[in-house]
């Protein structure tokens, strides 16, 4: 890891974002995803987003990865790498498992021969076998997560980013892959985790961040933000999602 | 982990995904690279059909003719055609992970330009055998770099605004067929009346298989003050396109069309 424990690797301020959905030629409405964020993430810590449905924790991941651009507010990036988990990113249905090993790990900025080292092992892990060899069009949903999950866990960023599941594919490998994640975000692996699941956060993540329709409603300890979100949960029957309202509406 | 510029990272993802396409390529039919040949061998033949026996119209070397301008055509409507939606198909990647989107439209590119090279060879046996080698050939490889540039700006450009204006997927098929049928493919400029020669030739491709033509069948010389507008325009138009894809490089993923 060329980050020392603790160093800032992404400091992101007053994040603003609203996606417009055109609902005829000339007809457009917004959506508020997220509203003023301030984010940092230091090396080697866990960083917990907790938050129902719909309320803009998949968006502020991808705008902290620098995958989209905030409307309004800045990300800044220290040099370190960052991408989802249980990614099937750059996959390939036509070509070869082994070959898609290789596209995933080109994408995360490995070199072939980095990759090559590696590749042993990640087809190990995702027991995929004979079937390696075959195009991914023949493979099951749950195969594809399977080397998805695989080729991340090996080859991860510098910063993972993981939205809501920790494992893939069925419930045996999930229950691995999981238990393989757990263990990688205790140690020195720098997460960001999204889920709406207080157990999942407060198992894993020293600091939390909760949010409620695009808002930072709490950050700190993770013990306190997920203690708080659990009593609004608690006590809020769910909100409708904006989207659902407003073409209800129109 | 070690932490390479932007750039290599990408080139490299870019050479593999050609490799890897091309490889796919072979699986998915059951006559696979032979297509590379057939493709252009039996649009010859419908032109050939069409306007050598029906309409006893060109020449005696109306194969030769047909050739250069089919084997140049399809290079820029294939190659157009996979790039406009380039961009546009890859939103689930570039959603997971970041990846520059010039990268997505290049590597159609290069997969057009490593096919066109494969069928170029072939195309200069066919024309030694049936036109004999000519001493002008050598300024093939300058008409073939300058319409390089051409559908690298084109396709660029494409693969920029489609996302955009996704309507353009519907549009730019008919224009293709249009541009085929005004680009001299299966008859000589000749053909134009001499008022609208000038205008026929501001179809770039037009005037490029023209190019092709007088250097391959007729050992003329090409017209390097044509060539050199046509690449200088090219290069315009790929500035904007890459400026396109640069400027909106994180907002391409935002987009629900």
């Amino acid at each position: 890891m060329p980050f020392a424990h603790g160093q800032l690797l992404i400091r992101a301020r007053n994040l603003s974002v609203a996606y417009t959905r055109r609902r005829s030629l000339v007809r457009r409405e917004t959506y508020t995803a997220l509203e003023d964020i301030n984010v940092d993430i230091h090396a080697g810590e866990s960083l917990g987003v907790i938050g129902r449905n719909g309320v803009g924790k998949t968006t502020l991941l991808r705008v902290l990865a620098q995958i989209i651009l905030p409307d309004r507010g800045t990300v800044e990036n220290f040099g370190a790498t960052t991408a989802m988990l249980s990614m099937q990113a750059g996959f390939d249905l036509f070509a070869t498992g082994q070959t898609n090993i290789v596209l995933s790990g080109l994408l995360l900025g490995y070199t072939e021969a980095e990759i090559l080292e590696r590749r042993d092992d990640i087809i190990r892990f995702s027991e995929l076998g004979e079937f390696i060899h075959q195009p991914l069009i023949t493979y099951s949903a749950g195969m594809r997560a399977r080397l998805g999950f695989s080729v991340c866990y090996h080859m991860q960023p510098d910063i993972l980013l993981i939205d809501e599941a920790l494992g893939a594919g069925d419930i045996e490998f999930r229950r691995k892959s999981a238990a393989a994640m757990r263990e990688k975000i205790k140690s020195d692996q720098t997460v960001v985790l999204v889920s709406h699941d207080s157990n999942t956060i407060r198992s894993l993540c020293d600091r939390a961040v909760w949010i409620e329709d695009g808002i930072c409603r709490m950050e700190g300890a993770t013990e306190r933000v997920v203690a708080a979100y659990e009593g609004y949960v608690a006590s809020h029957p769910r909100a409708h999602v904006s989207f659902l309202n407003l073409s209800n509406a129109t | 982990m070690k932490r390479p510029d932007q750039f290599a990272v990408f080139a490299r993802y870019v050479v593999y995904r050609v490799k890897s396409e091309l490889k796919a390529e072979t699986t998915r039919s059951y006559l696979s690279y032979l297509w590379w040949l057939l493709e252009p061998c039996l649009m010859i033949a419908v032109f050939y059909l069409v306007f050598g026996v029906v309409f006893r119209r060109g020449d005696e070397n109306f194969v030769s003719f047909l050739l250069l301008g089919v084997t140049a055509w399809l290079w820029f409507a294939n190659t157009l055609t996979k790039s406009m939606q380039s961009v546009r198909k890859e939103t689930n990647l570039m959603l997971q992970v970041y990846v520059p989107k010039y990268v997505f439209p290049l590597s159609a590119i290069m997969l057009g330009l490593f096919k066109q090279l494969f069928v170029v060879l072939l195309l200069f046996g066919l024309l030694a055998l049936l036109e004999g080698p000519s001493h002008t050939w050598m300024w093939f490889a300058m008409i073939f770099l300058v319409q390089l540039l051409l559908i690298a700006a084109v396709s660029m450009l494409a693969a920029a605004i489609v996302p955009f204006v996704p309507d353009l997927v519907y549009l730019i098929p008919p224009l293709l067929q249009l541009g085929m049928f005004l680009s001299g493919i299966f008859y000589p400029i000749d053909w134009i009346p001499a008022a609208y020669q000038s205008l026929f030739r501001l179809n770039p491709m037009a005037g490029l298989i023209i190019e092709y033509r007088n250097v391959m069948l007729y050992s003329q010389l090409p017209d390097l003050e044509y060539l050199a507008c046509v690449g200088a325009g090219s290069v315009a138009l790929l500035a904007c396109g890459l400026w396109l894809l640069v400027r909106f490089d994180r907002i391409y993923p935002r987009l629900t069309n």
